[in-house]
């Protein structure tokens, strides 16, 4: 067979040249590895076999499964490149479908010699049929249809069928053991695979006689094909698909050609070389069915893939191609549209709540009943004595300090006026400066400046919840050297000894850790928790199991306590813009819950109809 | 006002309205703003941590008081630099010594923490809510407050069926968890989307707050300074 192959090659290189003179001296050059490869490889095994007198029919016999003169053999395998070796190698040992494929045709071969049974060969035959219904029913599902050679006589050029009428393929034979005319997929394996010597150069001689079609010679053909411009589109991939072809050829020999629907894509790579070399199998154009060819087949071509992940990997190249071209527009449309609605919210909300800062209105006191937890916390500060310590944890973020500082404001007030010794920590370090705004800001009144002076700010308690609960347990030790000797607190020692424990919470982590941590500690101290509104839902459970004894959140329930007090420095205009924000709010939200039903409808409405 | 409070005012106004230009998409000024809150707020940090924690707890406990108070101010200093080692990749190994020490410690209160802080207290106190003193005692209707404590058992119990992901395979070998179960999870469905939504409008509340007590300070500044 590879004396065939080389002898075809040469003769048909010989014929070109012969045809085309030396007008392609350099494209010679230009072959792909694998086509000089394998041709430099067959000239050497020419030239080796003759020198050894090994006679053409032995070489056949080895196709056909028969033993080699052995110093021919290794001779020749001597003269086999590097590659090739490994190729067969993997052949002969991988366990994937294509080496199961081999086993499978060397124990058939080997059950044929042992047994010519006629019944067995009928079984053989059988299951032949089976595997090329298979193969035919794969390769229509991947969208490749088998030639129609029949109905495509009048087309095929005369030199084609020269050189098929030479080796005895021709497609209106009646079925039988012949290969060529039993398979339909046999007529698509590539001629040079099967031919010998004296066939190709028969066909050679005939085809010189007919003339090449186009003015193309097949060697050219090849030439242009393993050109640059294939070597650029799919170098690696036409390479390893040429070198399976070639150890197709070697290791299965003349049973490829009943194995070939097994093979698709040689077959397939067949077809498109008819196309090539015809120009008019299936009423395509060479041109058209090879680009066709190689656009579609980009994967390797011993690569099984699922349709479901062909059709993911086109999907993924249709959005990587896509990427940067229209999609921007539209994203940067949708970006001015996003900006435009933007805008036109934040002054609608802006404009609500500025309004009330330009209406000139009286300074009016809440009116409503205080919550359950607020008056609690309420009844908590007016029980507390003059002088008792109070420790405040400043425990929220400078982002909250706005909304805090209006509703932890009104107890500092509150707590002024019981004239109580204020402590204050935190465990967050920007607390730590917050906490002294607090009391900048509450304590504006001289009234006040006393207590102001006496507050003492213990900083930074470092660790966390370790933290917590070292200071739980010794309160002083918690500090660095010096800090509580300094805070005029020699009356408390542990956490317990104060009267009131005041945290002032952003999250519900940070007041969970407060609750657990030091909670069970305070045995006849209430702990009373100011919260973010955001938090207040959260912290309500505590307020039920009696861990705090009181609550106060929000901007209403903190005019509410401030009317109870009977004071009014909360500015009005802060609660009516605080009003008229809410009610555009809610009135966003509502046009904006509408408008999503109205679009779901139309959305579902439109899916239904393309159904 | 004085000139302190002007600068400050400019400075404070020139970055609201940095951090407001937002609304017309991510800018060189909004960045900006938020670059200068990032630093600040890593230098406070830093300085603090320095001044509070590192130099008063970690190093001067070395150079004051006795022999054995020096030694066992040894410790963390031995536990820290072993921490700092973490950052070379060759003794990665060391720092874990004090990082399981740590994440222990810390596992150990959270655990006690949440059981004895916040599950067991709670459990309680929805028990509780059915006591004959509970219902009978305070004011409101005893039957207002028998609905009420029911329906927070009805919501505890139902929220927590929500996250039971259990489930018990079938004979067609798919798992399935089981009807009353799954029913049940359905109703704490109801009760978990309120809560969160109540979480979501305390969120939007917050952050109105925020913006009313920006322009109220800007519309004070600006009084004051025209007023000048």
């Amino acid at each position: 067979m590879q004396l065939g192959l080389a002898s075809a090659l040469n003769a048909l290189k010989a014929e070109d040249d012969k045809v085309s003179g030396s007008l392609f001296p350099e494209a010679e050059k230009d072959l792909p590895d694998l086509l000089r490869d394998l041709h430099e490889e067959n000239s050497s095994y020419v030239r080796a076999v003759e020198s050894s007198s090994v006679s053409q029919s032995s070489v056949v016999d080895e196709g056909s499964g028969q033993k080699v003169e052995q110093p021919a053999e290794s001779k020749a395998g001597e003269d086999i490149p590097e590659w090739l070796k490994k190729v067969r190698q993997r052949v002969g040992d991988e366990g994937d479908a294509y080496g199961d494929l081999v086993k499978k045709v060397s124990a058939r071969d080997s059950s044929l010699e042992e047994d010519v049974d006629k019944e067995l060969r009928g079984q053989f035959e059988d299951w032949i049929g089976r595997l090329r219904s298979d193969a035919q029913q794969e390769a229509a599902r991947d969208g490749f249809e088998p030639l129609d050679e029949e109905g495509l006589q009048g087309e095929i050029p005369a030199w084609l069928r020269h050189l098929r009428e030479s080796k005895g393929v021709l497609p209106n034979l009646p079925e039988g053991m012949d290969r060529w005319s039993t398979s339909d997929a046999g007529e698509k394996l590539p001629d040079w695979l099967g031919d010998t010597g004296e066939e190709s150069q028969a066909a050679t001689g005939k085809l010189k006689a007919e003339g090449m079609p186009n003015g193309t010679g097949i060697t050219q053909q090849i030439r242009l094909r393993g050109s640059g411009e294939l070597q650029e589109q799919q170098p690696l991939a036409e390479q390893e698909h040429k070198t399976n072809l070639v150890t197709e050829s070697e290791d299965l020999g003349a049973q490829a050609a009943d194995l070939s629907l097994e093979l698709d894509d040689i077959t397939r790579q067949m077809q498109v070389s008819h196309a090539s070399l015809g120009g008019a199998t299936g009423g395509l154009s060479s041109q058209a069915v090879e680009e066709g060819f190689w656009e579609e087949r980009t994967e390797h071509p011993m690569l099984r893939v699922a349709r479901s992940q062909r059709s993911r990997a086109e999907l993924l190249k249709a959005l990587v191609a896509a990427e940067g071209k229209p999609a921007e527009k539209q994203a940067a449309q949708r970006r001015r549209k996003t900006w435009l609605f933007r805008l036109l919210l934040a002054l609608l909300l802006l404009t609500a709540v500025i309004f009330p800062f330009l209406s000139i209105s009286s300074q009016t006191p809440q009116t409503g009943t205080l919550p359950l937890e607020a008056q609690a916390l309420m009844d908590s500060i007016n029980a507390l004595e003059s002088g008792s310590p109070v420790l405040i944890v400043t425990d929220y973020q400078a982002g909250f300090s706005a909304e805090m500082e209006q509703v932890a404001g009104l107890l500092i007030r509150h707590l002024a006026q019981k004239q109580v010794q204020m402590v204050l920590l935190s465990t967050y370090p920007e607390g730590v400066w917050l906490a002294e705004r607090l009391l900048d800001v509450s304590l504006t009144d001289d009234a006040f400046s006393q207590v102001r002076e006496q507050a003492v700010n213990l900083g930074f308690l470092p660790g966390g919840r370790i933290g917590l609960l070292s200071y739980a347990i010794n309160a002083q030790t918690s500090f660095a050297e010096g800090v509580w000797e300094s805070s005029n607190l020699e009356s408390v020692n542990h956490v317990n000894d104060f009267s009131m424990v005041l945290i002032l919470a952003d999250t519900l982590d940070s007041a969970r850790s407060w609750l657990e941590q030091t909670g069970p500690s305070l045995i006849d101290t209430p702990m009373l928790m100011v919260s973010s509104t955001q938090e207040a839902a959260m912290m309500m459970p505590y307020l039920d199991s009696g861990q705090l004894a009181g609550m106060l959140s929000g901007l209403r329930n903190a005019g509410l306590y401030e009317a109870a007090l009977g004071d009014t420095v909360m500015a009005s205009t802060i609660w009516s813009a605080y009003q008229a924000g809410l009610l555009v709010m809610a009135a966003l939200f509502l046009v904006g819950f509408v408008i999503g039903l109205e679009t779901n409808a139309r959305t579902n409405q439109e899916e239904e109809r393309k159904k | 006002m004085s000139m302190v409070d002007l600068i400050i005012g400019i400075i404070s106004f020139a970055l609201t309205v940095m951090v407001f230009s937002y609304i017309i998409g991510d800018n060189f000024f909004f960045r900006l703003a938020v670059y200068l809150l990032v630093g600040v707020s890593a230098g406070y940090v830093a300085a603090l941590l320095l001044t509070s924690v590192i130099i008063p707890k970690l190093i001067q406990p070395l150079f004051i008081g006795a022999m054995e108070t020096r030694l066992l101010a040894l410790i963390p200093l031995v536990l820290s630099a072993m921490l700092l080692a973490m950052l070379i990749p060759r003794f990665v190994r060391i720092g874990s010594i004090p990082m399981a020490y740590l994440v222990g410690v810390v596992a150990a209160l959270t655990i006690g923490g949440v059981t004895m802080g916040t599950i067991i207290p709670q459990m309680v106190a929805t028990v509780n809510r059915f006591a004959p003193a509970a219902l009978l005692d305070g004011e409101g209707q005893p039957w207002l407050k028998i609905v009420d404590a029911v329906l927070v058992l009805i919501g505890t119990i139902t929220s927590l069926l929500y996250f039971y992901f259990g489930t018990r395979k079938k004979s067609k070998g798919e798992n399935k968890q089981p009807q009353l179960i799954e029913g049940l999870g359905k109703i704490g469905q109801v009760f978990i989307g309120i809560t969160l939504g109540a979480l979501f409008a305390g969120i939007y509340s917050a952050a109105l707050v925020a913006l009313i007590s920006r322009i109220a300070e800007i519309w004070v500044f600006f009084g004051n300074f025209f007023r000048l």
